[in-house]
């Protein structure tokens, strides 16, 4: 690097300069160019540095000067082209005494100008804004050179654009706030953990994918997962999250609806991929940021309870509408309360996962009921409750078990389950028969139209069952095939 | 980056290896890049400023390189410096025809050859990076673009 002051003066000519007294010797210049904050120095008529400047110069452009180095080469590949075209005509301008400096300044390119930071190897690796100011030095009537100044405005610069970056943000965090204050932080946490290894998962089937597979099979484990994740952010209320997810999930399906795919097809997805990751990294940070509001924050357990009632209630409304049943829902002994809160998400997993079900396929439509001679209205309760050692839930409804039945003697009649058809089963052995099916997501015929929802919800199971092997809890099913059917779900409190 | 920046990217490598060698290339899935580093024998990186910062790469074995440089030249046998100026060209002429688009905002600089498998080529940790795994006749390359 060259020295970075040099003044070209030797003592003797300063001494015996008659001008000494009013103009700083090449001693005092030097230590006011050693000193000065500002980035200081001079340009000749060939547009080239002149041997003396600061020492700030170097720091704030942060490259090597070379006295005579031209001042175009100096910002080259830091800023942009078109602004070194204007430079160009700028400091033409400059030595030309017809204009004054006011006009000058008005139409300094460099005035504000994002200079831009490179590593050894010429790569980008960060950006400053400067100001450069441009003074004409005369001699005789005649612009002798230029005296330039350059400062680092970088933090007013990126104060106003973070005020403007905030101004956007705010309302995207506010919502946020809103959504996950009211969620317990292990549950938020569980939840963020989940979708970061369904994420993994996906980018690894992106990943390991080659080209001369059959992409479907890719596209519908990635809208599995995406279900799966859907579901999770739904059981908290994430609407947000959902909705991104929802859209990420819509791609998909495009995706899969269409013949002869390249890679580029996937970009949509793959951009949509890497905004749900941003987003989570997002809320990981909010998250961190109000880890110790979260606590007082956090709404109180009966609120919390309220909230997963109302969200059965409205599961239940919705589906009964939509499949054309009519179900009274009875929560009145369900007591939230008695659930520890590490096992609140799997509670609602469960809960939820077994009240769509037991829609889908146990409560049948008035029509059905009536013919059996039962009241046109379906029933369907929720129970909880708990010892010194286990908590639990019962979720009981007055339906029939005729698909599981349906289900059963198809995966009886199936290859995969001789050993069922050789040994047949005890009446008393057919609830954790029903069990297992229940946790079986092969076991999804295609034959039927709702194949692939039963498969989603098999696989649902299968998520829940491995949850539940997890935390070392049981399942037992109580039904009798046109009565009732009650599920007992129970985890051990410790 | 969104799905215009990278489709660019794409199109832009695409149409490299079709107007050199009268030879398609295929795009595969894009994912984003994590730890895992994606380096093969030679990689020609450039660095993007201005409006867009970044920087994007394509790495790509020698026999490739070999095969292309053979399409182009006429030659058999090259020497390592060629096959880095190679890999190097193709990285300048895909970000050159990004800037055409973007126009002279868009910075970039000259390319930076790395020979040999590389740990990983640093890229900025707060911007995402994609990954775009590319095969020419038979050979697998990538083109890994980090844009803000």
């Amino acid at each position: 690097m060259s020295e970075k002051i040099q003044t070209g003066e030797n003592q003797e000519e300063k001494h015996t300069n008659p001008a000494s007294s009013d103009h700083p010797s090449g001693d005092d210049k030097s230590i006011i160019l050693q000193t000065v904050e500002e980035g200081v120095f001079f340009l000749n008529s060939d547009f080239e540095i002149e041997p003396e400047y600061s020492s700030a110069f170097v720091d704030i452009v942060d490259q090597e000067v070379n006295p005579g180095q031209k001042f175009l080469d100096l910002l080259s590949h830091r800023v942009p082209e078109n602004i070194i075209n204007n430079l160009i005509e700028y400091l033409n301008l400059l030595f030309r005494e017809d204009l004054d400096n006011e006009t000058l300044d008005e139409i300094n390119p460099l005035s504000k100008v994002e200079f831009h930071y490179e590593n050894r190897w010429g790569l980008w690796t960060s950006s400053k804004f400067l100001s450069f100011r441009f003074r004409r030095l005369m001699n005789q009537a005649k612009i002798e050179r230029l005296v330039c100044t350059v400062k680092d405005i970088t933090q007013t610069e990126s104060l106003t654009k973070k005020i403007e970056e905030i101004e956007e943000t705010t309302n995207k965090q506010m919502d946020w706030l809103v959504n996950i204050l009211r969620i317990a932080p292990p549950l938020l946490k569980e939840f963020i953990d989940v979708s970061e290894t369904e994420l993994d998962q996906i980018d690894t089937e992106l990943k390991n994918f080659t080209s001369s597979n059959d992409c479907r099979p890719l596209l519908n484990k990635v809208i599995k997962s995406l279900h799966q994740l859907m579901n999770n952010a739904s059981l908290l209320n994430l609407s947000i999250f959902s909705e991104k997810l929802l859209n990420f999930e819509n791609e998909v399906q495009n995706l899969r609806d269409r013949e002869n795919l390249n890679g580029s097809d996937f970009v949509p997805a793959v951009i949509q991929l890497g905004e749900v990751r941003q987003m989570l990294k997002d809320i990981k940070a909010l998250m961190q940021r109000f880890k110790h509001y979260s606590n007082t924050l956090r709404p109180t357990r009966r609120y919390e309870g309220g909230l997963l009632i109302r969200t059965i209630e409205n599961l239940v409304k919705n589906l009964s509408r939509q499949l054309d049943k009519k179900i009274n829902f009875d929560a009145a002994h369900f007591d939230h309360a008695i659930i520890p809160y590490s096992h609140q998400q799997i509670f609602r997993e469960f809960l939820i996962i077994l009240v769509r079900f037991s829609i889908f396929y146990g409560i049948e439509t008035p029509d059905e009921r009536k013919s059996n001679n039962k009241d046109p209205v379906g029933l369907l309760q929720i129970e909880t409750f708990s010892d010194r050692r286990i908590c639990g839930f019962k979720l009981r409804h007055d339906g029939r078990l005729v698909r599981i039945e349906r289900l059963l003697q198809k995966t009886i009649d199936s290859v995969e389950t001789q050993s069922l058809r050789d040994h047949p089963l005890g009446s008393s052995q057919l609830g954790s028969e029903v069990v297992r099916l229940l946790f079986m997501p092969s076991l999804a015929t295609p034959t039927l139209t709702e194949a692939e929802y039963i498969k989603e919800i098999f696989g649902e199971m299968e998520m829940v069952k491995k949850k539940l092997k997890m935390h070392r809890g049981r399942i037992k099913i109580t039904f009798t095939s046109e009565n009732f059917c009650e599920y007992t779900i129970s985890l051990p409190i410790s | 980056m969104n799905e215009t920046d990278l489709h660019f990217f794409i199109d832009s490598t695409m149409n490299y290896f079709e107007e050199i060698t009268n030879q398609k290339a295929s795009a595969g899935i894009p994912y984003i890049k994590d730890e895992a580093p994606v380096v093969l024998e030679y990689t020609g990186i450039i660095g993007i400023s201005g409006k867009r910062k970044g920087s994007i790469y394509i790495t790509a074995n020698e026999a490739m390189l070999s095969e292309i440089a053979n399409i182009i030249l006429g030659i058999d046998k090259l020497g390592k410096e060629d096959i880095k100026d190679l890999v190097g060209e193709i990285a300048n002429t895909i970000s050159g025809n990004v800037r055409q688009a973007y126009g002279s905002d868009f910075m970039i600089s000259v390319p930076v050859v790395v020979e040999g498998q590389a740990r990983d080529i640093k890229l900025p940790d707060n911007i995402q990076s994609f990954v775009v795994p590319l095969t020419w006749r038979d050979h697998k390359s990538f083109l890994v673009v980090c844009l803000e």
